[in-house]
């Protein structure tokens, strides 16, 4: 048997067994066997049997030499840091909450050896599938990787249970992404330094998780955004270091290619769309008809703040609300309780009665806090008249 | 770098489809509330101290027990009260997995699970002098750990008077009234003699007099039930009970207190000042027992009352 197909077998052996463990983790089986011991005995175990099975076959060898290691081990450690200051700099915008987690001693003994097992096991498979299969660079392999890991991240009754986009954008943006994520940095750190690299990187970002009291209680397109960008820049900028670290290319190089330009790129391109479609508290609108002159004309951007609390309304606000999925902008002119709810009564500011129906407090979508001029005929140009029902708007 | 670029552009695609999503899902209203799945109000109730010249209070809303005021001796004093569970949707009892029981108190049937609407009653607390504080906590009766609690406040503050040395007086006696003209010119010297008025604790009333104490108050029950607590030799003490006795019953009753000021203008200025001071002794003894009697029925208006009160609501 040559060397090539021993390393298939081998391969194959370790691909088998580590989605045994997981079927093992998602049947039956482990609720007969009992769930806590399997759980933090022998899944524990079965992953450790992957560490020996590796530490077992012949060594590979990395990308990186050996004087560059410790270069990787170090940004390895510094880069889960940063990744646990950004996950709390967004807690601050976000929220916290207490860890759900035991912090016994005893739990956090058993939470070690459980949590520690299995990631070394997955470490040492991951380094050793990739460093087998290629010596270069391979996207390919790397997404294939992480992809693998990251299917097998989540039990099977998590994908069983998406009905719908909502929730399978949702699952996804939030947790699968950036563990894929995670994962794909990983997989180039098992790649340029070992196991060990990507231990560092992963151990200190279970730790904190595992450990720390308290948590960012973060919103699913704070965890989307902050799970996926930071760890994608993490690659692009260690990939970049590398290279001048090991000498591969000059550092002026690295410098023309302006990975920091990138990283801002990116940003502001998902903030731009972001800020369109109406993530951020304020969002644009166009305004095409003349009912609020002279305060808003027709092809003028109006920035809408949304409401917050419903009280905070007053007589004489411009507010935005959806009427028979058509927006419209006009003053609030007075307030009728209806069942113990505020109702609005409003007119346009060019209007010569009231509009003849009350706004519910569910119809607003915000208040008008800033009105740019003419900044919207772009969209009003692209969109034909038989796409605006002049008719309907009061 | 090719592949460097891919993976930022798949990143910008995927977080702006996210972005997408995010602000259609969360369009609309959000209505913050709380709801509240339970509560507990507890408070002290029918409170009763046995001893001379204290008050007691309950304050209902804040479930505090207030005693004050001050004794003539440095004795312990009983307490009673019950504790009711007033409009709480749990059962309590006393937290006595965390909690020792503060020294002095006995909480009778201490483990018992109290219901909306039930007393904990025949309670009972043995305080000393001074001023102190201490606190009963009550959780939801199938607490682990967790839950509902309240916490109720026993708070005294209770002085022990000084004993008041009489002054010398060395005052000329010429033209003076003596103290035993002023009893004979006094309507109340026909007060019955003082074998004739009940005497059942004449050294205490000495002391009473004495030290300043109210000698109308055996056992003051709520807190209304000591109103001269503050001048406690004051004459107009029997008038000002709501149920003054029967004359009939007392026929002690109207010379003292009505002839009471009289007697009592300038007393110690006598050179028999002792002498006078027996006298006074008697008809200060004469208005205790009115007092005594006005208290207990007092007493026992409010007793009854309160216990109605809880039946009733029980």
């Amino acid at each position: 048997m040559s060397e090539t197909e021993k390393n298939k077998v081998i391969i194959l052996f370790l691909l088998l067994s580590v989605i045994g463990i997981y079927i093992l983790d998602n049947t039956l089986i482990n609720t007969l066997l009992g769930s806590c011991r399997f759980i933090f005995l022998l899944k524990p175990l079965l992953w450790c049997g992957i560490v020996l099975t590796v530490l077992s076959l012949p060594a590979r060898r990395y990308k990186s030499k050996l004087r560059t290691r410790r270069f990787i081990n170090s940004w390895s450690l510094i880069f889960a840091f940063i990744m646990i200051c950004v996950q709390l700099l967004a807690g601050l915008a976000d929220g916290f909450g207490r860890s759900p987690y035991d912090h016994s001693v005893a739990g956090i003994v058993m939470n070690i050896f459980s949590i520690g097992a299995v990631l070394a096991g997955r470490e040492f498979f991951r380094s050793y599938i990739v460093n087998t299969l290629i010596k270069k660079e391979n996207y390919i392999v790397f997404l294939s990787v992480s992809l693998f890991l990251t299917a097998l991240a989540f039990p099977v009754q998590k994908y069983l249970d998406l009905q719908g986009y909502e929730s399978t954008v949702k699952f996804f943006a939030q947790f699968f992404l950036p563990e894929f994520s995670k994962n794909f940095l990983a997989t180039y750190l098992v790649f340029l330094g070992g196991p060990a690299s990507s231990l560092l990187f992963l151990g200190t970002l279970e730790a904190f998780h595992w450990l720390s009291p308290i948590l960012p209680d973060l919103q699913w397109i704070t965890a989307a955004s902050v799970g996926i960008l930071t760890p994608v820049f993490m690659f692009t900028t260690m990939q970049s270091m590398y290279e001048v670290e090991a000498r591969e290319r000059y550092q002026r190089d690295v410098k023309e290619e302006g990975i920091p330009s990138f990283i801002i790129t990116v940003l502001l391109s998902v903030g731009i769309v972001w800020f369109v479609v109406g993530v951020f508290p304020v969002y644009p609108s166009v305004v095409v008809t003349g009912s609020m002159e002279p305060m808003i004309h027709p092809g003028d951007v109006i920035l809408v703040k949304k409401v917050a609390d419903i009280n905070e309304i007053q007589i004489g606000d411009v507010i935005q609300f959806e009427r028979d999925n058509i927006r419209i902008s006009h003053r609030i002119t007075g307030i009728v309780i209806k069942d113990g709810i505020p109702n609005y009564r409003t007119k346009g500011d060019n209007n010569n009665a009231e509009d003849v129906r009350l706004v519910s407090p569910e119809q607003i979508k915000g208040e008008i806090i800033k009105v740019v001029p003419n900044i919207g005929w772009p969209t009003m140009l692209i969109k034909s008249n038989k796409d605006i029902p002049f008719d309907e708007i009061d | 770098m090719k592949g460097r670029k891919l993976v930022l552009i798949a990143c910008v695609f995927v977080l702006s489809i996210a972005g997408i999503g995010y602000s259609a899902w969360t369009e609309g209203l959000s209505i913050k509330s709380i709801l509240s799945t339970g509560r507990i109000h507890m408070f002290f109730a029918n409170p009763a101290v046995y001893a001379e010249g204290l008050e007691i209070e309950v304050d209902v809303d804040n479930g505090v027990l207030a005693i004050y005021g001050t004794l003539a001796e440095d004795a312990p004093v009983l307490v009673e009260f019950d504790i009711y569970n007033d409009v709480s949707s749990l059962p309590v009892k006393y937290d006595s997995d965390n909690e020792d029981l503060p020294e002095g108190i006995t909480l009778y049937q201490g483990d018992t699970v109290i219901r909306p609407g039930e007393y904990l009653r025949g309670n009972q607390l043995t305080l000393v002098p001074g001023e102190n504080e201490l606190v009963l906590t009550f959780i939801q009766y199938n607490a682990n750990g967790g839950g509902w609690k309240e916490k109720l406040k026993i708070y005294w503050n209770i002085a022990v008077a000084e004993e008041i040395v009489e002054p010398e007086l060395n005052l000329t006696t010429d033209g003076a009234i003596t103290g035993e003209e002023l009893i004979e010119d006094s309507p109340s010297a026909e007060t019955p003699d003082k074998e004739d008025t009940p005497s059942e604790e004449p050294d205490k009333d000495v002391t009473d007099k004495e030290t300043g104490s109210d000698t109308g108050t055996g056992s003051n029950t709520g807190s209304d039930s000591t109103p001269d607590s503050d001048n406690p030799a004051a004459p107009d003490n029997a008038p000002d009970h709501e149920s003054t006795p029967d004359p009939a019953k007392n026929p002690t009753e109207e010379p003292a207190t009505t002839e009471q000021p009289e007697t009592g203008e300038t007393p110690d200025e006598s050179p028999s000042a002792n002498e006078s001071s027996n006298e006074k002794t008697t008809e200060s003894k004469t208005q205790t027992e009115t007092n005594e009697a006005n208290s207990i029925e007092h007493a026992e208006a409010d007793k009854g009352s309160g216990e109605n009160v809880g039946d009733g609501e029980e």
